[in-house]
């Protein structure tokens, strides 16, 4: 706790130091993890995984953590989808009252076990934070047609929320997650972290909506696939103020298989960040990420993939694309794809664009009557739609449609 | 119906229409033809509001309105259709989703009713067939991976769908072998009638042995230089360009 810096405290890390301090906690694994954050310190950039979002500068304070709100729980809250099992966490905390019954072989336990330590000071910082794990168990075999909803919701005045759900699923099991963040227009300080172990043969389909008109929100996903095991995950990030995604993904298991997609739109002031680290350490496995971005206005979009090839890992088939759409002067894509890659028997590739919409094709749907917002709107719905349609749960892609209808339209212009 | 004035335009800086003077009567079919780089496609462009020309002098009006003065899509509304040259690929966008949107949107423009769906798809079911449009092709994305023959068939079909009150149709022959031809000059004629006007615009005579013009004009340096009646393009096959060269270098 008293590592030395080799940089003055910032106010917000003094905060979050004197607020750790007053809670007292006795297990030495939160002790632990958060003598690591101080070493680190909130990440600015020169940390080269945060290079493009300066957490340093955008946390000007510790704000006080956050209280449960036993009203929101009152609320019927909505997933992605209407059906499905809910589970609320409200203000971090898991609240059985808010939610459904679990469907057979699902069960829920809060978890102490020890997190392993890592490098990331705002994965620390939930460690230290979040007081434990919620932990959902799937049976091996299990086949749930209806998704599991981990509903987010935030209520009360702007505040520190550190929440942190392990999801582990048996082998053969095959599921739909859904992780949806709401309410998250108090300037909130969200600090989530969701855990994902898929077993061998398992399969999981995710699906997360961040939406927050302002907060500063780190949502933060680990995966990690055993042997055969597949997880498919679509993201939307539509924030106001801060919002970053970082992914850490384990292709543990032989012939292990995971896409990852994502669609940030941006407007406004917004800083959005989508940060994936997947590391191959098996033979045969195949990763896809594909991200697309809109970014109006001012808003400054971050796309930063690493896949990481071990000796070990050969037959790895990897591909890797981000494009974004600028649609104002004073918007700003920065990506950063990258491959590392030591076994020799590979088919990895990458790429990135970032560009305006094509004005030939604008005019050509103006020349057949189709006013300019509308037009645009439609060739910013087939670009989105090369993320959206794959979504494999209908309720999921219809919830996805809609929010981007509803973007859209603020924006001017509906098809 | 079209009335071209003394048009003057340029792009970057350069001239390229130099006092070109056009009319079209309604039910009349008019042909440009000309040597490349006459300026023949920027006539097209300007007529249909493609952003980036500068119309320094002169005047376009369709029915006494003046069409320089709309947008885009505000033309297309009040009845100019211009079929291209390259037709643009919209991937992602599925044709018939396009077809809707320029109806539903040309409709809502002129305070017309939309048509509903099912009326929408029987309209486009039946123009796809006399044009010999594959109905599969209407699934995909507007344009994506058809041939030119496609192109400009699909082309042909948007403007029987938005039956336009003046086309222009930019090269519809270019790429087009003899039978694409023949069903594409049979899709035009189809929609020949007393009230629509026509701008053809090609290079070669071969196109209006499919469509026969009622007048025709030969346009280089960036004017008219010569009108005549349908005889007139005979001739051209025959002497080529050649006498237009000079003017046209």
């Amino acid at each position: 706790m008293n590592a030395p810096l080799t940089r003055p405290q910032t106010d917000a890390e003094t905060g979050l130091e004197r607020q750790f301090k007053a809670l007292a906690v006795a297990e030495p694994w939160r002790q632990a993890a958060f003598a690591r954050f101080a070493g680190l310190g909130l990440p600015n950039r020169r940390v080269e995984a945060w290079h493009f979002t300066d957490m340093r500068a955008a946390m000007a304070q510790a704000l006080p953590l956050a209280a449960p709100d036993s009203q929101i729980a009152k609320t019927r809250l909505r997933g992605l989808a209407a059906e499905g099992t809910r589970l609320v966490f409200v203000n971090g905390g898991f609240v059985p009252a808010a939610s459904d019954t679990l469907p057979e072989g699902v069960t829920i336990r809060l978890d102490q076990r020890v997190p392993e330590a890592h490098a990331d000071a705002l994965v620390t910082l939930n460690q230290a934070f979040a007081p434990q794990a919620t932990l959902l168990e799937i049976a091996p075999g299990t086949l749930l047609q209806a998704p599991l909803q981990l509903i987010f919701a935030h209520g009360g005045p702007a505040s520190a929320v550190f929440s942190r759900v392990g999801v582990k699923v048996g082998e053969g099991a095959q599921i739909t997650l859904g992780e949806i963040y709401d309410g998250l227009d108090h300037g909130h300080h969200i600090n989530s972290l969701l855990d994902i172990e898929v077993g061998d043969k398992a399969s999981v389909a995710h699906g997360c909506d961040g939406a927050g008109a302002d907060a500063l929100c780190v949502l933060s996903l680990f995966v990690r696939l055993g042997h055969m095991a597949k997880f498919t995950s679509f993201a939307m990030l539509d924030g106001g103020r801060m919002m970053r995604r970082q992914i850490f993904a384990d292709l543990a298991g032989e012939h292990a298989d995971i896409a990852l997609s994502g669609l940030m739109l941006g407007r406004g002031a917004a800083h959005l960040d989508t940060t994936l680290t997947i590391n191959h350490a098996q033979p045969h496995g195949m990763s896809r990420e594909i991200f697309r971005s809109l970014l109006d206005d001012a808003a400054h979009g971050v796309y930063q993939g690493k896949v990481i090839v071990k000796p070990h890992a050969q037959k790895t088939d990897g591909k890797m694309m981000s494009k974004a759409i600028l649609l104002h002067d004073g918007a700003r894509m920065d990506n950063k794809p990258e491959l590392e890659i030591f076994a020799d028997d590979v088919v990895c590739g990458h790429g990135a664009t970032v560009g305006g919409l094509d004005a030939e094709q604008i005019f050509y749907l103006q020349a057949r009557g189709i006013p300019r917002p509308e037009a645009e709107a439609l060739l910013l719905e087939a670009f989105a739609a090369e993320v959206i349609e794959p979504v494999e749960n209908d309720g999921f892609k219809r919830h996805f449609k809609d929010r981007l209808a509803h973007w859209l339209q603020a924006r001017g212009g509906s098809v | 119906m079209l009335k071209i004035n003394n048009l003057h335009a340029e792009i970057d800086g350069k001239k390229i229409l130099k006092g070109l003077t056009l009319e079209v009567k309604a039910g009349e079919v008019a042909a440009i033809m000309g040597p490349n780089g006459s300026g023949k496609s920027t006539l097209s462009y300007i007529i249909a509001g493609r952003p980036g020309y500068e119309v320094t002098e002169g005047s376009v009006t369709l029915n006494g309105v003046d069409i320089l003065a709309l947008e885009a899509n505000e033309r297309a509304a009040a009845g100019v259709f211009l079929a291209f040259q390259y037709p643009l690929e919209i991937p992602g966008v599925a044709t018939m989703t396009f077809l809707k949107a320029a109806m539903n949107a040309q409709a809502r423009q002129r305070g017309e009713a939309e048509l509903t769906t099912p009326d929408f798809i029987k309209k486009v079911r039946s123009a796809a067939k006399d044009l010999k449009i594959d109905p599969e092709m209407l699934k995909r994305p507007l344009n994506v991976g058809f041939s030119g023959g496609e192109k400009k068939r699909m082309e042909i079909l948007q403007m029987a769908l938005l039956a336009p009150k003046f086309a222009i149709l930019d090269e519809t022959d270019s790429g087009l072998d003899i039978d694409a031809l023949r069903i594409v000059a049979d899709g035009v004629n189809a929609l020949r009638n007393r009230e629509r006007g026509f701008l053809v615009i090609t290079h070669y005579q071969r196109l209006l042995d499919y469509i026969r013009p009622d007048s025709v004009h030969v346009m280089a340096r960036g004017e008219i230089v010569r009108s005549g009646g349908p005889t007139l393009a005979l001739e051209l096959e025959k002497s080529g360009y050649a006498g237009y060269a000079d003017e046209a270098a």
